[in-house]
This record gives structure tokens, C-alpha cells and sequence, in this order.
């Protein structure tokens, strides 16, 4: 029996609430909120959408353009930094374009945290709406300030890279599962009470007729409950149990996932990583999903891999953090993320020189919108590589493949290295192997916990041997079966641990 | 009290963080230790290693005797019977045993500002009643009474709220548990490391603390059973040492307090606990009270004057001892606490502090807790006052 044309399903009523949904963001209610609270995110969005259609060329006039815009303001406002000029006899005005790393030393997380707040932010300029961020760690917590401009490029940078790596904008569906451990238990995520809208300060704002105060207010009340608007649900990580969780909460997840039925799946690459190999070794029928993003680590080739198949999605990948921002993301080629030129300047360099295309180096950004508390030359702790051939995308910016945690870095007798990533996909190569960890105890000293997959027999003898072929035929190397590896304090997961590590 | 000649006393304080000397304002979670209860482990381990009860050699011979000796002075120091002293890990285990030993139905009462020691173990195998605290902190005495009744089997209250750091009118709570026929608790984490404790004065049933709190070492705690109480006790951990006789299918079980003390207990913990004490009563329990006293009425004056600077609980330093909890407004209370580490060497905690109920009755996230003891200094807390200004100013 035919259903009657005028009748929905459950699911196209969904689909078509969720278009007015859309609209109603779109052209009415985030337009009017934009312009009555001055945060302009959509004329920022506008001009970074703009940007991207720029050619390297251009991209690059305008990145040492403000890199040098923000030097001179570190130098003439900030005390850390012109310290730091005065130290090594640098004059910002003086900085070249010449292909050299930046001749001032690296910003180190102890820097600024040793110098916050008053010694490593803007003296002299208006702090009323000035906003502090902080990573949600437990241990290496980090913190930052945003003023009210840098603040709604972030917002709108997010808007950014959302769009262009997974095509979600703000009024798709949006499930994440973060990795955070201590958050309820802990108040590790310092959340704050939302306030109420009618409060007290409504009331006296009214009263007193102080519209900037109403515009912030508003602004507040909305930027509290952001997450609702952007229909963002939030999943409990999976907590001190480790990489191994039982499949009672694997299913849990699954159903989850495929209940809400979100665009965008962001999480732990380990976590959605374990949801693929489940999907794919039970042979269940994947969730609907539109795209999925790891956040919080670094995903793998061989993870992207197995993640697009078991759940038949595109994954795309971004690259930022809490207290910078989005920095980086993907395009359809998945060949690198693309660097948001306009809004950082990267370099990669290897013993402190700016590494080749292609060479592996550590990470140090510079942010060129944050005025309020510059980070020039942050070394926010990374390794990579960056690219500045043209692969056709039609986005000109040099592109980045991030590779892991610079202490997560590990090299053979020869001096070559090898990330994270790399023995990543080296140990999941093997097929009885479902998780691992390599802790180097000193150099060429090596224990690898192996967690079996189900029913599979660990033959030590040909990990041992493999692993030597791959890395150093010179090192010793004991393995130990476990039930799962446990991750660090913050609920992030270290399957490499280097005691070695040496600079890159 | 010279604090100066204490502070030579404690060797962590001589250590250098980036060539800074470290002020440690984290002692309601754990005390720095002195030299002698450094030296007292040692000694024990170079001399008297042994297993206690029952072996015939002399090693064990001492042993046990320094394991009662320091059974010993636990009781004389809050003027118990030795026979009433049961050794534990921590208060957490403390607490757990009195939950799971204490026979008889009834209903517990506890507050909303227990750390979570003190409402878990309850949770788990009683019903349990909350009494409600002002919007200062204090407890509603007025709420216990309502909520108080002859079906009330116990009420287990903190002496000194870990947060709040304010002293609970503990005499009063435990005259209102006596005249409903009830049983008390203190857990007395807070208050035994700082305040001259006499239980007999007091009339509670049971009291718990632990030893690194009050400078001994971690794993090793007390609990106090009022002795007539026993009666209305059985052990909820069985082995070794627990019994005087075993046979297929039947035992005899040894008198308390080795009843409750299942197993190799944690014997030089216990000596050193007894090193800790002899320090604390030689230095002088009123003395030490006062410094503290001293110590909280100062940084509350200082801390008071902070504008955005959020304290929590009864501003009134009569009402505190050595804990303040509070928030730097627009600033997390990690982020505060990492930036006093990185910038002065101030140790501090962050968090709820084991009890998120507190803060969910207050209205508040996380804070920031400072809390201080015997070798801290006026200086210490100048620094302190000045840094968190500075941080309070900005922000």
C-alpha cells in the first residue's frame, strides 16, 4: 500500500526541520546576533573564504606582512618579547623575507605560563573584553588570552575548517567524544555555571541604558550555550579503562553514533580508530555519518584508512589547539592540511634552520591575529613536514603533515628518525596485534606491550625481527602481552614513549 | 615556637626550583616530612625488618613492640586506650570499615560538605540523610536537628571542612547525636594535624585521621572505636592476625583491635606515624594550632583585600583554620595554580577537591585551594597575596 504523498517519515521530517533549522540560523538569527553584539564572524568567515582563493604569492605577502605587523607589536607592548629582541639584538623592523627561520628563539610553553599574565600580554590596550583560554589538561595546562577580534576569528576560522575539510557548517549535527579523563571528577575542564539570562545584570544593564554592556551580555549568554546551537553532543571518553574497552561500551558508542546520526564525528583518533576495527571485525553495518575528524591527536594514514571504510564517510583532518585555534586543514586530496596563511605563520626547522619541503622538523607557529598576548615562535611540541608544490586543489597554501609529539620522536643508530605515526602503522600492520605501546627505556632498549586481538596468538619472535628490519637491526627489544594500554593523565594516548629523545 | 629552627627540620624546603625556593601551600592534601620520620623509616629498615605478632625471633620481637609502642602514642595523643586505636591505611579506609563493620539498621547522617570519603562508603551499603550548610559554609545545626531522629544509627561529620577550612561546632553535633541515642563519627583528617584532639572530651564514638596529613607517612592512618563500641562491631576483613584459632570451618577471632587489623599491617608506617607524633607534641599541639590560626587569619586579610578574588565560605578567621578556597574571577582555578607553580614555586591544588557536592551546594565550579601547616611562613604568605593580586588585577 502506497503512503499517502503528504505523510513524512520520521526521517524526512527530521531532514526537513533541520533545513528550516539552517535557515533560520542562517538568514535571521545568527545575522541579527552577528550584528548586534559587533562580533562580525561572518564578514571574517567572508574574508577567510576569500583568502583561500588567493595565490601563494599573495597568501604570502599578506602572512609576512602581519608577521612583521605582530613582531613590532610583541617588541613595542609586550615585556617578554622585547626582552627577548633586546637579548639577541633584533629590531623588528629589520625581519627579512629570506627564506631563514625567524632569528629570535623559540616561545616554550614554560615561557609563557612563567610570564602570564602581565609580563607576556599587550600593555596599554583596552582588556574589558579580553577572553582567557585554556587547554583542558591536567598536567601540561597551558593558558592564553584572546582579545574580542582574535576571539571571532577563531570562531570564524572554526566555521572555516569545518566547511572546507568535511563541508559541516553550523547547523549540522555534531557528536564528539574528547579524551578527557578528569574532567567531571577533577573540574579539570574549569567550567563555570552558565548564568541565566534574566539576571540581576540584565536588569541593571537595562536600567542604565549601557548598551556595550547589554551587547556583552548577550554575547555571553550565547557564547555559553554555543554548544547547543552548534547541536553538539558530547560522549564520556573512555576513561581509565584504556585502548581496550569492553564491547558492551563499543556498542554503546555505536548505537549512540547511530541514533543521533551526526554530520560531523570528532574524537580521540584512538577511539574512532577502535569503533572501525569493531565495526569492520563484527561486520555490522556502519552509523550514518557524514564525515569524521580526529581531534586531540595525531590520526595515522593507516587509521584514516580504516576508519573511511568502516563507516563509508569521507575523514578529513584539521590541525589546531586551544590556545592558537584552527590552524591547518584538509582538502579533498587529503595530501596535507592546508596552512591558514593569513591567519599563522609555520615554520618547520631542523637543528634550529628551516627544514627542506618534505624534511620532518619540529613545529613553531606564530600567530598573526592575536594581539593581546602574541605567541611568536611557539613551539607548541609538534613534528611534521611541509609542502609547497601546487597539488591541484585549487588552494594555493603550503600544506602541513602533522606526524606526532616531538617527544614521541625516536632514532636508530643511524640518526634517522622515526614519529609516532610512523611506528604507529608499522605495529598495526601486524594482524594479531588490535594495540600496542614502545617505550624506549634508553637508547635501543625497547619494551612493547602487545595487546592481542581476539583469539590471536603473538608470535614475539617475528615482531622482534621485523622490528629490527624496520628500524635497527641493533636493538634490543622485550615484548610483554596485556589486556590494554593505558593512557596518560589527561586521557590522551602515548603508544610511543621516547626516554632518548635528543632536539630535532 | 621558632619556625625558623622547624623549617631545618624539613629538607624539601632547602630545594631549589628554579633557583627558588618552594613554598608549599598543599598540606591539606599531604604534609612535608621531617627529617626524624625520614630518619625513623630508615632506622626501622636498617634494624628492626621483621614481620610483627607471633614470630619468636628477636627481629620480630622489636618489631612488634615499636608497631605497639607507636599504638601507644597514637592513643595517648588523643587521650584514647591503646585498645581503641585500629591502624588503617588512610581515613578513607577508616570510614569504609566503620561502614562495612558497624552492625545494626538505621539511617546515616552526614553533611553536604563531607569530602567524599565520608559520603561514599555510606552511599553504598546505608540509607543516608544530608544536613544542610549556610551560604557561609557553616553547618545548619537547625537542619541536623530536623533531619535527626531515633531511627538514626549514626552521624558522621568532618571536624574541619577540607574546602572551607571552617571548624564545625563538633561538641554541639555530637550532643545532638547523644540525645537522639545516635552514634558519631568525626572524620578529623583536617582538624587532628592541627588541633589538640582529646576523644574522651569530645564524646565522639568514632574518630578517624591519617598520618600523612600530620606529617607521617602515606599508607598509614587511624581509627578510633570508642571500646564500649565494639560490641556493636564485627571485622569486615578476615586473615591473618584477625584470629586467635582456626579450624575447618570455624574460628575464634582475636580481640580488637588486631581483630581489625587484617594482614601484615604497614609496620614502619606506623612507627613513623609514632616519630610524626612525638615531633607534633614536642613542638606542641597549642602552639602549632595558633601558628595555623595566625597563618589563615593573615591570608584571609590579604586575600580579602584582592578585589576579584572569590573566597569561599565564612570570611571571619575565627571560624577557619588553615584552609581558604577560593576563585580569581575570569580565571580557572588550574590556571591559577599552574601560573603561582611556574612563577613562584607555590604548590597548591586545584579542583573539587574531593567534594564536588560542596561546590554544587555553594553554586560553584572548581576552585583553588591554599592550605598551611607549622613550617609555612608569614613571608610565604606575602608572596602569595602579591602574586594572586597581580593575577587578580589583570584579569
Amino acid at each position: 500500500m502506497c503512503r499517502p504523498a503528504i505523510l513524512c517519515t520520521s526521517k524526512e521530517i527530521r531532514e526537513v526541520s533541520m533545513d528550516l533549522y539552517g535557515l533560520l540560523m542562517h538568514r535571521f538569527l545568527l545575522p541579527i546576533a552577528s550584528h548586534f553584539t559587533q562580533i562580525n564572524i561572518w564578514d571574517e568567515y567572508k574574508r577567510m573564504m576569500q583568502a583561500e582563493r588567493s595565490s601563494f604569492d599573495e597568501l604570502k605577502r599578506c602572512q609576512f606582512t602581519k608577521l612583521k605587523n605582530i613582531m613590532i607589536h610583541a617588541y613595542e607592548k609586550v615585556p617578554f618579547y622585547r626582552k627577548r629582541f633586546i637579548e639577541v639584538g633584533l629590531n623588528p623592523n629589520d625581519i627579512q623575507d629570506d627564506g631563514n627561520a625567524l632569528p629570535l628563539p623559540p616561545t616554550t610553553k614554560d615561557d609563557i605560563m612563567s610570564h602570564f599574565p602581565e609580563g607576556i600580554t599587550a600593555q596599554g590596550l583596552d582588556r574589558s573584553r579580553w577572553k582567557y583560554v585554556a587547554t583542558s589538561g591536567t598536567t601540561r595546562q597551558i593558558m592564553g588570552i584572546h582579545d574580542f577580534r582574535k576571539a571571532n576569528i577563531n570562531w570564524a576560522a572554526g566555521l572555516r575548517a569545518h566547511k572546507l575539510a568535511g563541508n559541516h557548517d553550523i547547523t549540522k549535527k555534531w557528536m564528539e567524544i574528547p579524551p578527557h579523563m578528569c574532567t567531571n571528577i577533577c573540574g579539570a575542564n574549569d567550567s563555570g555555571k552558565e548564568e541565566s539570562f534574566f539576571s540581576k545584570e540584565l536588569f541593571f544593564l537595562l536600567i542604565t541604558g549601557n548598551l556595550d554592556g547589554l551587547r556583552q551580555h548577550i554575547y555571553q549568554y550565547f557564547y555559553e550555550r554555543r554548544h547547543s546551537i552548534y547541536r553538539r553532543v558530547t560522549l564520556p571518553s573512555f576513561g581509565a579503562e584504556g585502548t581496550n574497552i569492553s564491547e558492551n561500551d563499543l556498542v554503546y558508542y555505536i548505537n549512540a553514533i547511530r541514533e543521533y546520526r551526526p554530520h560531523l564525528l570528532e574524537g580521540l583518533p584512538l577511539y574512532l580508530y577502535t569503533f572501525a576495527k569493531y565495526l569492520r571485525k563484527r561486520s555490522i553495518a556502519s552509523p550514518s555519518v557524514g564525515v569524521i575528524k580526529p581531534f586531540g591527536g595525531s590520526m595515522t594514514s593507516l587509521m584514516k584508512e580504516t576508519m573511511r571504510r568502516a563507516f563509508g564517510c569521507d575523514v578529513c583532518d584539521t590541525y589546531g589547539c586551544s590556545e592558537m585555534g584552527f590552524i591547518a586543514c584538509d582538502c579533498e586530496r587529503h595530501e596535507g592540511l592546508h596552512l591558514f596563511m593569513d591567519l599563522y605563520h609555520i615554520e618547520v626547522c631542523r637543528n634550529g634552520k628551516l627544514a627542506a619541503p618534505g624534511e620532518l622538523g619540529k613545529l613553531y607557529i606564530t600567530d598573526l591575529e592575536n594581539r593581546a598576548m602574541p605567541w611568536i615562535r611557539y613551539d607548541i611540541g609538534d613534528v611534521g613536514r611541509y609542502f609547497v608544490d601546487d597539488h591541484g586543489c585549487g588552494r594555493k597554501s603550503i600544506r602541513l603533515q602533522v606526524e606526532g609529539r616531538v617527544e614521541d620522536v625516536i632514532s636508530n643508530s643511524k640518526g634517522k628518525f622515526f614519529t609516532s605515526d610512523q611506528i604507529f602503522d608499522f605495529f598495526h600492520g601486524f594482524n594479531e596485534l588490535d594495540n600496542f605501546q614502545l617505550v624506549e627505556k634508553c637508547k635501543g632498549d625497547f619494551e612493547l606491550l602487545c595487546v592481542p586481538n581476539e583469539g590471536a596468538h603473538i608470535d614475539k619472535e617475528r615482531i622482534i625481527l621485523k622490528f629490527r628490519n624496520f628500524f635497527d637491526s641493533d636493538v634490543s627489544l622485550k615484548t610483554y602481552i596485556v589486556n590494554t594500554i593505558k593512557s596518560e593523565d589527561g586521557g590522551k594516548f602515548r603508544f610511543i614513549k621516547s626516554k632518548s629523545f635528543k632536539e630535532i | 615556637m621558632n619556625t625558623s629552627n622547624i623549617r631545618e627540620d624539613f629538607p624539601f624546603l632547602k630545594r631549589l626550583l628554579n633557583e627558588k625556593p618552594i613554598i608549599y601551600f598543599d598540606n591539606a592534601a599531604t604534609t612535608q616530612k621531617p627529617r626524624q620520620v625520614i630518619d625513623s623509616l630508615t632506622h626501622y629498615y636498617e634494624n628492626y625488618c621483621a614481620n610483627i605478632h607471633r614470630g619468636i625471633h628477636t627481629l620480630s620481637q622489636e618489631s612488634s613492640e615499636l608497631y605497639e609502642e607507636a599504638r601507644r602514642r597514637v592513643a595517648r595523643f588523643i587521650n584514647a586506650d591503646e585498645r581503641e586505636i585500629v591502624f588503617v591505611r588512610n581515613t578513607t579506609e577508616a570510614i569504609n570499615l566503620v561502614s562495612n563493620g558497624l552492625k545494626g539498621q538505621g539511617k546515616i547522617l552526614t553533611t553536604v560538605m563531607e569530602h567524599h570519603s565520608n559520603l561514599l562508603p555510606w552511599n553504598r551499603t546505608r540509607e543516608v540523610g544530608y544536613v544542610d550548610i549556610d551560604n557561609e559554609g557553616r553547618i545548619d545545626i537547625d537542619d541536623l536537628r530536623s533531619k535527626i531522629g531515633h531511627s538514626t544509627l549514626l552521624v558522621a561529620v568532618s571536624h574541619i571542612s577540607n574546602v572551607l577550612g571552617l571548624v564545625n561546632p563538633i561538641h554541639k553535633v555530637i550532643e545532638e547525636a547523644r540525645k537522639r541515642g545516635a552514634l558519631c563519627l568525626v572524620d578529623g583528617a583536617q582538624s587532628v594535624p592541627h588541633i589538640k584532639i582529646d576523644v574522651k572530651d569530645l564524646g565522639c564514638d568514632f574518630l578517624t585521621f591519617s598520618g600523612h596529613k600530620m606529617l607521617g607517612p602515606a599508607g598509614i592512618g587511624v581509627l578510633y572505636i570508642k571500646e564500649d563500641i565494639y560490641e556493636r562491631m564485627e571485622p569486615y576483613l578476615l586473615g591473618g592476625s584477625t584470629i586467635k584459632e582456626v579450624h575447618i570451618g570455624e574460628y575464634v577471632p582475636e580481640d580488637p583491635p588486631l581483630s581489625y587489623e587484617a594482614g601484615t599491617p604497614n609496620i614502619e608506617g606506623a612507627i613513623a606515624l609514632g616519630t610524626a607524633i612525638d615531633y607534633l607534641e614536642k613542638v606542641q599541639m597549642e602552639n602549632i594550632y595558633s601558628h595555623d590560626k595566625f597563618l589563615v587569619e593573615l591570608a584571609l586579610e590579604r586575600m580579602r583585600k584582592i578585589n576579584k578574588l572569590e573566597i569561599y565560605g565564612s570570611l571571619d578567621g575565627k571560624d577557619r583554620l588553615a584552609v581558604i578556597s577560593f576563585n580569581v574571577k575570569g580565571m580557572g582555578c588550574h590556571a591559577v595554580a599552574k601560573v603561582l607553580n611556574l612563577r613562584e614555586n607555590i604548590m597548591i591544588r586545584s579542583g573539587f577537591h574531593c567534594a564536588q557536592p560542596l561546590h554544587d551546594r555553594l553554586g560553584i565550579g572548581p576552585s583553588a585551594r591554599v592550605s598551611f601547616y607549622l613550617y609555612n611562613t608569614k613571608d610565604e604568605i606575602e608572596v602569595l597575596a602579591e602574586l594572586l593580586g597581580k593575577l587578580a588585577q589583570f584579569m
